[in-house]
């Protein structure tokens, strides 16, 4: 992940992630701009933009590996909250298997914790489990840890992120 | 760099003042010894050109050798 892209050899990497067209639903997502609804683009945008790699859904990776998993390294995000069931749920699930991720040419796999939920826990034990296969496929991990604003370390990833989803 | 990389997000989309918000973020970043930055909203929320010439505003950062450690 560290050899592609413009910020190749630096240490540093640049990333596109989209998980938002499960996370917040597509139309909340894509609305702004429709040509994402077609997930080429966003493969597209990250490869213009000089990414290391992209970050999104099995579905979406899935779609077009054939053609860019040669082009631009792949991270797979395997789980998500997702507002499509209504009452709205604040839990991530997992959408796939580490294997799956592995087999579509994806380099990595991202996850996310909601720290201080009631499903962290169920969450944790999960991730570390998924995490523990990439690793032993070859494969990073990446996670962000999502409370207000506050990141924390995990032992289990190679790389964490800090964020408020 | 410390044990773990830390990567920072970038947030949702807020319009023209992204660009200066990303590349703020990305110095914070940088500064204080982190390992990049991931955005999503920013860059694909707005028009397809716009969007990678956000992405390369970020990188810039990370390549601007002036922009270092705290």
């Amino acid at each position: 992940m560290f050899g592609h892209g413009r910020l190749a050899g630096t240490g540093y990497l640049s990333i596109l992630p989209v998980d938002q067209g499960i996370k917040h639903s597509a139309g909340a997502s894509f609305a702004p701009n429709p040509m994402y609804f077609d997930p080429e683009n966003i493969l597209r945008l990250a490869i213009e933009g000089g990414c290391n790699a992209v970050a999104t859904t099995f579905g979406a990776l899935g779609m077009v590996s054939r053609k860019y998993a040669h082009k631009i390294l792949f991270i797979v995000k395997i789980n998500h909250n997702e507002l499509l069931t209504f009452p709205d749920k604040h839990d991530q699930i997992l959408f796939g298997t580490v294997r799956e991720a592995w087999n579509l040419g994806a380099v990595a796999v991202g996850a996310t914790v909601y720290f201080g939920s009631e499903e962290s826990g169920r969450q944790l034990v999960e991730i570390a489990r998924a995490f523990e296969e990439a690793h032993s496929l070859g494969m990073a991990t990446i996670s962000p840890p999502i409370t207000p604003s506050i990141c924390v370390a995990t032992r289990w990833s190679t790389a964490i992120w800090a964020g408020r989803g | 760099m410390g044990r773990a990389g830390l990567i920072n997000s970038g947030g949702e989309f807020g319009g023209e003042s992204d660009t200066k918000t990303a590349v703020r973020t990305a110095i914070i970043n940088k500064r204080a010894g982190g390992m990049g930055l991931i955005s999503g909203r920013k860059a694909f929320q707005r028009p397809f050109n716009k969007g990678a010439t956000l992405l390369h505003a970020i990188q810039d950062v990370y390549l601007n050798q002036e922009v270092t450690l705290a």
